[in-house]
C-alpha cells in the first residue's frame, strides 16, 4: 500500500492505495464516491468518466499512483451550495437523462468540453464529436444533445 | 489485476529499472495495456510508468524540423496548430480516433509502438516520412525510417530495452496537400476497417513525388510503393487516380476477419485512394 495526496472536488485527500489499484475503483470503493460508474471497464462506454487536471478520463484505465498531487473532480463535485450544477439542471429538465446509469461521465465530458469552449459557440457535431466517448443505451442521444445546446 | 507500478521521472531512470527487472514492461497512457492487462491477455508483474518523465513530452520545431516527442497525448498533437497547419493528414487521423477520453492520455509513442495494423497514427506518420529515434539502456541513440519499424502484428523494431524517444517531421512543401481518411462501420469508437493516407506534391499539374500510406489491410501500416511508382510524374486527373486505386488495391494483403472480407477491403482501398488524393489535392490549393 502506498499513501497519496491528491484533491479530490476541491478537497485534499490523503488515502492508501494499492499499486495496481484504477481511479474507478479507489473512488467507488475506497472513497464511497459511486457517483461515478462502472460500465465496460475497457474504455469504450465513458460511465465511469472524470476529470483529471479539467480533462475527462476514463477513471477505469487511469491508475490512482498516477493522480498524486492532481485534481480530480467526480459528479459530486459539481454541486454547489446544495443546488445543482447548470448542466445538470440542463439534463433533468430536456429529458437527458432515462435510467441514468451513463449520465454522470456525459455530465462531465460535457463539462469538459464546455470549460475548453471559452464562451465560442458550437455546432451539434461538436457536441456529438466531444460526447462520442459516452454511450447511452436509453434516451437514443437527441434530448443529451439537446440539454447541452440549451446551455452553451 | 496485480501488478507493482514504477513512476520513473528521467529517462536513464526508466531504461534502468526496465532492464533490472526483465518481466517490466513500459506503459505510457495505458488505454491498450490496461485493456490488455484486464482481459487476461498479458499479465505483466511490474509496469513502469513514461508518464512522469517531462524530456518525453511536447511538440518542438526547429528549423524545418518538428519534433513530437514520444509521450506527447494525442489530444495535445490534435490542439497543436503547428500539426493542423503542417502535418493535415495526421489532424484528420487524431479526430476520429477513440474518444476524447482516450486521447487525453493515450499517447502517439503508444499507438505507434502497439504497432497495430489498424494504428491510425501510422499511415499519416509513413506518408510525412517520419523518423524513429529510439535509446537503449546504455542510452545510445538510433533513428528509424518509420516504415522500417514495424516488423508484423504487433511487431517493432524495438528491443527489450529500448525506448521510442521521438517522432521526427519535415515541414513539407507549398505545393504538398496530404490528408487521411477511414472506413468504419459507425463514425466513432471504432477501429479502422481501411485507412488510406495520402501525400501529394505537384509541380503545376504534374505529380512530382506522392505517398500512400495503408492502415489494416497488411500485418503492418504499409507504404503502397508500386502505387507511388506509378503515379509519380503522371499528370493529375481522376482516371489516373482509379488506375492508381487499382494498383493499391492488389498491392495490399487484407485478410478476412472482425472488421470486414477482405476482398471489400480491397474494394475499399480502391475508391478510398482516389477519393483521399481528390481531397489531398484540393488542400493544396487552399
Amino acid at each position: 500500500m502506498k499513501s497519496i495526496k491528491f484533491i479530490l472536488n476541491g478537497d485534499e485527500v490523503e488515502t492508501e492505495i494499492r499499486d495496481d489499484m484504477m481511479l474507478l475503483e479507489l473512488l467507488r470503493e475506497k472513497l464511497s464516491l459511486t457517483g461515478t460508474k462502472e460500465g465496460c471497464g475497457e474504455g469504450e462506454c465513458g460511465a465511469c468518466t472524470v476529470l483529471v487536471n479539467g480533462l475527462n478520463v476514463d477513471s477505469c484505465l487511469y491508475p490512482a499512483m498516477e493522480i498524486e498531487g492532481k485534481e480530480v473532480v467526480t459528479i459530486e463535485g459539481l454541486s454547489e451550495n446544495g443546488e445543482l450544477s447548470a448542466i445538470q439542471k440542463s439534463f433533468l429538465e430536456n429529458g437527458g437523462v432515462q435510467c441514468g446509469f451513463c449520465t454522470p461521465g456525459m455530465i462531465m465530458s460535457t463539462k469538459a468540453f464546455i470549460d475548453n469552449l471559452n464562451g465560442k459557440g458550437a455546432s451539434d457535431e461538436d457536441i456529438k464529436r466531444a460526447l462520442s466517448g459516452n454511450l447511452c443505451r436509453c434516451t437514443g442521444y437527441v434530448q443529451i444533445i439537446e440539454s447541452v445546446k440549451k446551455i452553451i | 489485476m496485480k501488478f507493482k507500478y514504477f513512476k520513473p521521472t528521467s529517462i536513464e531512470e526508466a531504461l534502468t529499472l526496465k532492464s533490472v527487472y526483465s518481466e517490466s514492461k513500459f506503459v505510457a497512457g495505458g488505454t491498450d495495456v490496461f485493456v490488455l492487462i484486464k482481459k487476461k491477455v498479458i499479465n505483466p508483474p511490474i509496469l513502469i510508468s513514461l508518464r512522469n518523465i517531462p524530456s518525453l513530452n511536447g511538440i518542438e520545431e526547429s528549423n524545418d524540423k518538428i519534433i513530437i516527442k514520444s509521450g506527447t497525448t494525442l489530444r495535445e498533437i490534435e490542439k497543436s496548430e503547428l500539426i493542423q497547419k503542417n502535418f493535415p493528414a495526421l489532424y484528420d487521423a487524431l479526430i476520429n480516433m477513440a474518444s476524447v477520453q482516450i486521447r487525453n492520455v493515450g499517447t502517439i509513442g503508444g499507438n505507434i509502438c502497439n504497432a497495430s495494423p489498424a494504428a491510425d497514427t501510422a499511415s499519416p506518420m509513413l506518408i510525412y516520412d517520419a523518423k524513429v529515434k529510439v535509446i537503449d539502456f546504455k542510452l545510445n541513440e538510433k533513428i528509424y525510417d518509420l516504415k522500417d519499424f514495424f516488423t508484423g502484428v504487433k511487431k517493432t523494431v524495438l528491443g527489450e530495452n529500448e525506448l521510442l524517444l521521438e517522432f521526427i517531421l519535415h515541414r513539407n512543401s507549398k505545393n504538398c496537400g496530404s490528408a487521411y481518411y477511414k472506413f468504419m462501420k459507425r463514425k466513432a469508437m471504432d477501429l479502422a476497417n481501411v485507412g488510406v493516407a495520402i501525400k501529394l506534391e505537384m509541380d503545376k499539374k504534374k505529380i512530382k513525388d506522392v505517398r500512400v500510406g495503408l492502415s489494416t489491410v497488411a500485418p503492418t501500416p504499409i507504404r503502397a510503393f508500386k502505387t507511388e511508382e506509378f503515379l509519380k510524374g503522371k499528370e493529375f486527373s481522376e482516371e489516373i487516380l482509379e488506375q492508381a486505386g487499382e494498383i493499391a488495391k492488389n498491392e495490399c494483403s487484407p485478410i478476412d476477419d472482425i472488421r470486414g472480407l477482405a476482398w471489400h477491403k480491397r474494394e475499399i482501398v480502391k475508391v478510398y485512394v482516389k477519393r483521399v488524393s481528390l481531397i489531398a489535392y484540393k488542400r493544396i490549393k487552399q
